[in-house]
């Protein structure tokens, strides 16, 4: 929290620093059409002490335009699978958001809320990235990129 | 089609393999504070401060800021972009000092912002952001999915003495599928008709035909915007049955308690 000079009140809420995606990139391709693969990231970041009060936070993922033109966004399926706090979180809740096919839309994988301010909380967000392939997807021989986006929101 | 499939599994053989180690890539860290401002400013009053960015990884970062409109969906999901039919946003009258952002390794990065608001601004509160993303790091061959984070810092700007309106429009169950382990989901949908914003703290409870609590479920910290209906969603572990009732309670920053009340009516259960 803080007070700011001149004629209004600022009240401050949030800070986390070291928002980090792991790994910086995923294989996402499949060699068995008709096939289920499915691979999975993290996202982590640290909650600092004395910023927080009250403040609810969401995890968004969406995607940029497909670089691949022979498989939809959609064959990918996000699902959050475990949220971990380490570190004193007094009052912390949290909830993975049921599982979605990926758009270019940001959707909604992890929401929480942080009552109280946290000594060292960290937190960690894993997901699921499931790609569901199908004869009709033509293959390539090179690969394709995806660009995902991680969103942290505290509104 | 015999031949096709020949083809793709070829292909794929040669070209694809899926499940091999994560290909190395120069991975994105940032950090950000705050992440959320709340000014009370006067109209005319032009009020300067920063947010501070940082580049926590040991790799250069370009980071593109813009400021944003946002609103909140019936998933209860932020969507951020430019909305100019918006009365209530800050987008017009909020500046940053930057919006193409090179990090060195570890840098920290001042961002001033400076709200001016209107002389002839009405009373009331207004809400925008600023989406700070970084920019796609050159995947190494190979990869799949690369990935980049964005940070949101949210402006809210109250001018004048806030005075909040709210209206409850309606509460009852989904008749969506739900996800494993939710045997039910409730929703509230709040009104603001009001002109300012304000955050309801609260629950709904699932109340038995002699009142005992059987369920109780907070709802989340989420904004009710001027002007606007906000859906609250609210996962229950057990189902609802007829003769229940489920009990919104709720204060929103004025010190008054509001309540409404709904009969869980077979009607209702059987729309599920």
């Amino acid at each position: 929290m803080k007070t700011a000079l001149g004629l209004g009140l600022a009240l401050w809420i949030g800070s986390v620093s070291n928002l980090v995606p792991s790994p910086g990139s995923l294989p996402i391709f499949s060699s068995v059409p008709g096939g289920v693969v499915t691979n999975t990231a993290t996202t982590s970041w640290t909650i600092n002490l004395g910023a927080l009060l009250l403040s609810n936070w969401s995890l968004a993922v969406s995607a940029t335009a497909p670089a691949c033109m022979n498989a939809p966004l959609s064959a990918i399926t996000v699902r959050c699978t475990a949220i971990t706090d380490t570190g004193i979180t007094l009052l912390s809740s949290h909830s993975c958001a049921g599982q979605f096919n990926l758009s270019t839309a940001p959707q909604i994988v992890a929401t929480g809320q942080d009552t109280l301010a946290i000594l060292n909380g960290h937190r960690s967000v894993t997901i699921d990235y499931t790609f569901s392939d199908q004869w009709k997807y033509y293959a390539t021989s090179g690969p394709c990129n995806v660009s995902l986006n991680y969103t942290l929101t505290s509104l | 089609m015999q031949r096709f499939s020949q083809l793709h599994a070829y292909l794929s053989l040669i070209g694809l393999l899926f499940g091999a180690s994560p290909v190395a890539q120069a991975q994105i860290g940032l950090g950000l504070s705050p992440m959320r401002v709340e000014l009370t400013l006067s109209p005319g009053v032009p009020h300067t401060d920063s947010l501070e960015l940082t580049n926590e990884t040991a790799a250069q970062a370009h980071v593109k800021g813009e400021l944003l409109d946002f609103f909140i969906d019936a998933n209860e999901d932020p969507q951020f972009g430019v909305y100019p039919s918006d009365e209530h946003s800050c987008r017009q009258f909020l500046r940053v000092s930057a919006t193409d952002i090179d990090l060195k390794p570890n840098q920290r990065q001042t961002i001033r912002y400076t709200a001016r608001p209107p002389a002839d601004l009405k009373p009331g509160s207004y809400h925008c952001a600023l989406g700070l993303t970084t920019q796609a790091i050159p995947s190494a061959a190979g990869s799949g999915l690369s990935m980049n984070v964005r940070m949101i810092a949210s402006f809210y700007v109250t001018i004048g003495t806030p005075q909040y309106k709210v209206q409850v429009k309606e509460i009852a169950l989904e008749d969506k599928m739900l996800s494993p382990g939710v045997a039910q989901r409730a929703y509230c949908i709040l009104t603001n008709p009001g002109e300012f914003v304000w955050r309801p703290k609260g629950s709904l409870d699932v109340l038995e035909a002699d009142g005992t609590v059987r369920e109780h479920v907070a709802l989340r910290s989420i904004p009710v915007l001027p002007g606007r209906d906000q859906k609250f969603l609210l996962s229950l572990a057990d189902s609802p049955r007829q003769g229940d009732v489920l009990r919104l309670r709720m204060e929103v920053g004025n010190g008054e308690i509001e309540e409404a009340r709904v009969d869980v009516s077979q009607q209702m259960l059987s729309r599920r």
